[in-house]
């Protein structure tokens, strides 16, 4: 047999103990960088399904939150109005509102758009249970009358049972599993009970979705105002350049490329891809400190084997590289028992908390391969000097 | 007409206990020849291990001259007496020194495996030689010690060294296993004409099969 799989193999318990700490480090990294890069790319590929080139918001508004100014639905007509060489660059814009609640566990954020425009938001996603929010237009032709062509309107005109037309929203297949909830099921927004009307196919931008006419009336909206706008490029002109042409026309917005959102949002949240990659740093730093200490307890305790193939003209490159086969062999021990146990975790987090999204790699299950063998390689490299310096005269004599 | 193999003036070799220089090799002579069958035997502490380890190159030498094969092996490096040792010399020591994790025949292989050399066959015959080809998947936890040090001879010979360095390679076993490895490490002396064979023991029976017989008191030879 091969001697430095021999030597771990003779250590069963220190071996499996060392593998095992390796293992951990390994799938700490793989988990918990899956998981902060799994979920920004969840939530970009949501975005995707967006039928808008261009996302127009204040300047003043915090992306990720989207808490700030509201605009006046008057720059709708304002970005349509934009032009080059005499042409419309936008052939429609759709106002969101955008709200938040409570739901499955953590903070959901909520769209409030109007029913027609579900098409434009949710890119053909399909309701697949019960019907969309406001489905007869019932409460948006409520708040058109009452408005009757004023730009403001008394919101508190509206009765509670007006009201009561509006409480419906609609929530993606993901999230109705991950809250167990139905149709018809009641859940709390801004203070009123909402009523589940329908589920629509996972992959909307926005996993719970209601009318914008509701969520302003009971936000005390007297005029329309909005969170931000998606806008769609007329076919013939350049997304870029539409954009340009915007930004330049109205300067108190902020005007992105709906495809820029991951870069975006990678940036906000910077935060949270940085604290998992600092824990990865220091569990990874920590497991191959364990070998470290294995292989050089492994070296001391072995003094003698070392005199013994010096005796037998062994060179330095000879028991240089048997140690380092050593650690080779814990790491890619600790890569196997990593990754099986990355998919464990993986399912452990998606089980418990079902809408975390632990997306692993190939690419970071790749990165787990290189850490962990150039981690072996290094941390065996001062046991390796002490083992090619010792002196190989006291050892052959010892008993 | 037959070659000198090792060759020494004046070797000096003294180790350093704490800040205390002890002389131990305190001006050797020796010359060995080629297919010399020579026993060393002395007191205890005479230097005897001492000297065996400066021919087999794992230390270095303090002083004096010291010629193998007629290089002067001051001028080796470091490298270069590994590479010198690992070519043309093996050990066989009292206590066997077997790599406890391998079996008989992966202690056997593993002296070909340094040389870079993965064939088998040399290493079953060697096996068979010593008169462990049964055995040869062991590991020497369950060898007597008659038969472990016939593993370590074989893992010696195995190589066909030009020089056997063996450091009483008997002195840890019964009268019966001692005649036994005796007549071992003889008989393939003989068998191999151009090995050089130094030997260190204490048996009467060996000193009376050498060619030679060096006698050491006091890191020094007498004469
Ligand atoms: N590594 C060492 N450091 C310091 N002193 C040493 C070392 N090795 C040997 N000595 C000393 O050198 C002297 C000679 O030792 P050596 O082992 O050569 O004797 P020996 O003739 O082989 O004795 P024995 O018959 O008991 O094996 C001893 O006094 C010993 O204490
Ligand atoms: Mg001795």
């Amino acid at each position: 047999m091969w001697l430095p799989l021999a030597n771990i193999l003779h250590r069963k318990l220190r071996t499996g103990l060392s593998v095992l700490a390796v293992g951990i480090g390994i799938s700490m990294l793989i988990v918990l960088v899956s998981l902060s890069r799994g979920s920004i790319d969840e939530v970009v590929k949501r975005w995707s399904s967006i039928r808008a080139e261009l996302w127009v918001l204040p300047r003043s508004v915090d992306v990720i939150t989207a808490k700030g100014d509201y605009l006046d639905d008057r720059v709708i007509q304002q970005i349509l109005n934009v032009k080059i060489d005499g042409k419309p660059v936008a052939s429609q814009v759709t106002p969101v509102f955008k709200a938040s609640m409570h739901l499955a566990g953590q903070e959901q954020s909520v769209w409030g758009i109007d029913p027609d425009d579900l098409e434009t938001i949710a890119g053909g996603k399909k309701i697949i249970k019960g019907r969309q929010f406001d489905a007869e237009r019932k409460f948006k032709t409520l708040i058109a009358q009452k408005r009757a062509g004023r730009r403001d309107y008394d919101p508190d005109s509206i009765s509670k049972s007006e009201l009561g037309e509006g409480l419906e929203l609609i929530i993606d297949q993901r999230l109705a599993q991950a809250a167990k909830a139905n149709i018809g099921d009641s859940v709390g927004l801004l203070g009123k009970k909402f009523v589940i009307v329908g589920i629509i196919e996972t992959g909307v931008p926005a996993r719970v979705l209601t009318s914008l006419q509701t969520i302003r009336c009971i936000k005390g909206v007297s005029r329309a105002r909005s969170t931000f706008y998606f806008a769609r490029v007329n076919k013939s002109i350049d997304a870029v350049a539409a954009q340009e042409a915007i930004a330049k026309d109205l300067p108190g917005l902020r005007v992105e490329r709906t495809g820029a959102f991951a870069g975006i949002l990678a940036d906000s949240v910077a935060i949270a891809t940085i604290i998992p990659d600092v824990i990865c740093g220091i569990s990874v730093v920590v497991s191959f400190l364990f070998i470290l200490l294995t292989v050089y307890t492994m070296v001391l305790e072995r003094s003698k084997e070392i005199a013994i193939l010096r005796s037998l003209g062994a060179n330095s490159g000879f028991i240089h590289r048997g140690i380092i086969s050593e650690a080779l062999l814990i790491s890619v021990g600790g890569i196997v028992v990593g990754i099986v146990l990355s998919y464990g975790g993986k399912m452990l987090i998606e089980s418990h908390w079902p809408l975390l999204t632990v997306d692993i790699k190939g690419q970071w299950l790749g990165l787990a391969v290189v850490v962990g063998l150039v981690g072996g390689v290094l941390s065996s490299q001062m046991p390796a000097w002490l083992a090619v310096r010792a002196d190989p005269l006291a050892a052959l004599s010892e008993a | 007409m037959s070659s000198v193999v090792f060759e020494t003036k004046g070797l000096l070799k003294n180790f350093r206990v704490d800040s205390l220089k002890v002389p131990v090799l305190r001006g050797i002579d020796i010359q060995i020849e080629q297919g010399e069958f020579v026993a060393v035997v002395g007191p205890s502490g005479c230097g005897k291990s001492t000297l065996l380890h400066v021919l087999g190159m794992m230390c270095k030498h303090d002083g004096g001259d010291f010629r193998a094969w007629g290089q002067n092996v001051s001028e080796l490096n470091q490298r270069q007496r590994t590479k010198m040792r690992r070519e043309k010399i093996a050990f066989v020591f009292q206590r066997f020194n077997l790599l406890g994790v391998l079996s008989a025949k992966n202690n056997v292989q593993m002296a070909l495996k340094i040389r870079g050399d993965h064939t088998d066959h040399q290493v079953n015959q060697a096996l068979e030689e010593v008169g462990l080809a049964e055995k040869m998947h062991f590991k020497p936890s369950q060898l007597s010690v008659g038969e472990q040090q016939r593993v370590a001879i074989a893992r010696a010979l195995v190589c066909r060294p030009e020089v056997l360095l063996a450091d009483e390679p008997t002195g840890s076993l019964d009268s019966e296993n001692s005649k036994a490895v005796m007549e071992l490490i003889r008989g393939l002396h003989d068998e191999r004409a151009e090995q050089t064979t130094i030997l260190i023991t204490h048996n009467r029976r060996i000193v009376d099969a050498a060619d030679r017989v060096l006698e050491m008191i006091d890191g020094k030879i007498k004469t």
